[in-house]
């Protein structure tokens, strides 16, 4: 088994919205950052990755199996941190362990309270008195406690702070170091993902954008600025789009070195992963 | 039926912040009973009232921790999912008829200093745990369909339809074999307790059926 997840052709039609053959396909032992703006399918392309909803068409196969035919197997090796959902609002910590040792076979307690402690989560408290920070938390203790195989991350650092995220992005880079390991996470801190991630994949209106290596994307990806008179003399085929900002325009190119070499630029800026996905989903071709 | 159990011990969970508020219940119902001198039938009526709406409350509780979608992600199945609902909801309402039961008795051994009337103690109980199925078998599917909000609303119509198809029935049954309500009760009485259980039983896996069918299609 090459791939921890493989999704072929994945179709879901809502009114209104539509994911449209979905490829995505992660190598096992990578992390995988989800990238799009609000709406664009990631939880729904997450949901149907965990078969939690109906799917119009395609595939999903996690470690080789398919997931509709092999759910409860697959999903013994998983844990999976959901940003809107949890199992109870009324729970503390010690009420969650009672309840997860008897859904995973590999429910691992005394890992459980280990990173209840390292997390400083309250054993006391219930889970609606906890700052979204701590509820993160908790479900990423939960995740990480029955010895998963990989982890399916729904925006796991939205409501931390930078030291909690830095905390939680390092917990993911031990779990990694694991080969059989994998991680596939959205998120909108895109910052995070520039750390950790080995690939990224953006989707933009339900479709699938690219799928690129992090290194790719920061090393030859690039944005040029330019003027109006400038810009006219660049080839549409050279770049992939632009924005129009009130001084200049803003290029998005996928090659510095050949585009350097064709219009002799002098500075071309080396681009963020949000850089990208703004131009991508404001700019025009 | 390691999840299914697990399931159960959500639920049960769930309402152990509601021990005080329970407990006080009990107590009030006590008092109540005891000075109004009807404990063979007031507290075995109520305390598997309260009991059972406990139990279709477990539905608030995931709605208010969108839990569905979250167990969903754990090794298990919708299948599983109903199920246990469904266990957890007849279990509790077993246990709210049981404390009935024990209270009752408790209450009627303190006030009269001996069991007089322990037949009414239990009629009352069967009835109470009988009646209390009944609303199950709408309230559950209810839930299912509509949801913990729309489904509290649309379940008290059904309440009101249930009660009125119950009297057509009976209606229908005492013109069709010509017999009078006097007689009707008392046919009831006598041989009516095993046929209703057996149909309650029947319904409560029809509607096991039914929240089941429509809990797989359903998008959480």
């Amino acid at each position: 088994m090459k791939n921890a997840i493989e999704v072929r052709k994945l179709c879901k039609n809502y009114k209104g919205f539509q994911l449209k053959d979905v490829d995505i396909i992660l190598p096992k032992g990578m992390i995988m950052g989800f990238i799009g703006e609000n709406g664009a399918g990631k939880t729904t392309t997450i949901k149907a990755m965990l078969n939690i909803i109906h799917t119009d068409g395609g595939e999903v196969k996690i470690f080789g199996m398919n997931v509709k035919e092999n759910e409860k197997k697959i999903k013994e090796d998983i844990g999976v941190v959901l940003d809107d959902s949890f199992l109870s609002e009324y729970f503390n910590v010690i009420d969650v362990n009672q309840f997860m040792k008897h859904m995973y076979n590999n429910w691992d307690e005394e890992l459980y309270f280990k990173y209840v402690d390292r997390f400083q989560l309250d054993k006391k408290k219930k889970v609606k008195e906890y700052s979204s920070g701590m509820k993160m938390k908790l479900k990423i203790a939960v995740a990480l406690s029955h010895h998963p195989k990989l982890l399916i991350l729904d925006e796991p650092t939205s409501g931390l702070d930078p030291v909690a995220r830095n905390e939680i992005l390092d917990i993911f880079q031990d779990f990694i170091q694991d080969e059989e390991h994998s991680i596939f996470v959205s998120s909108h801190i895109t910052s995070d993902l520039e750390h950790i991630a080995d690939y990224i994949t953006f989707i933009n209106d339900g479709k699938i954008v690219f799928t690129e290596t992090r290194d790719k994307l920061l090393e030859t990806y690039g944005i040029v600025k330019c003027s109006e008179e400038d810009f006219k003399k660049i080839d549409k085929k050279d770049f992939i789009k632009y924005k129009k900002n009130r001084y200049e325009y803003e290029i998005l190119i996928d090659n510095k070195v050949e585009f350097q070499k064709k219009y002799h630029v002098e500075i071309i800026d080396k681009p963020t992963i949000e850089n990208i996905m703004l131009i991508y989903i404001k700019g025009e071709k | 039926m390691k999840t299914v159990v697990g399931l159960m011990v959500k639920d049960f969970l769930n309402i152990k912040s509601y021990r005080t508020t329970l407990m006080f219940l009990l107590i009030l119902y006590a008092i109540t009973s005891f000075a109004n001198d009807n404990i063979a039938t007031f507290i075995p009526i109520c305390v598997p009232l309260i009991f059972g709406m406990l139990g279709i409350s477990s539905f608030s509780y995931d709605s208010i921790a969108k839990a569905d979608k979250y167990v969903l992600t754990l090794p298990i199945t919708k299948k599983d999912m109903v199920r246990a609902k469904y266990l957890y909801v007849f279990i509790l309402t077993v246990l709210g008829t049981i404390v009935g039961i024990v209270l009752s008795i408790f209450l009627q051994i303190v006030k009269t200093g001996g069991l007089t009337n322990i037949e009414s103690i239990i009629g009352a109980s069967i009835g109470a745990l009988l009646g209390m199925m009944v609303l199950q078998i709408f309230e559950i599917p209810v839930m299912y369909i509509f949801g913990a909000e729309k489904g509290r609303i649309i379940q008290m119509a059904a309440i009101v339809l249930l009660m009125f198809i119950i009297s057509g029935i009976s209606i229908l049954v005492m013109k069709v074999f010509q017999i009078s309500l006097e007689q009707f009760l008392d046919i009831l009485i006598h041989y009516g307790i095993a046929i209703i259980t057996a149909m309650v039983a029947l319904f409560y896996i029809i509607s096991y059926k039914i929240s089941l069918n429509v809990f797989i299609k359903k998008e959480v």
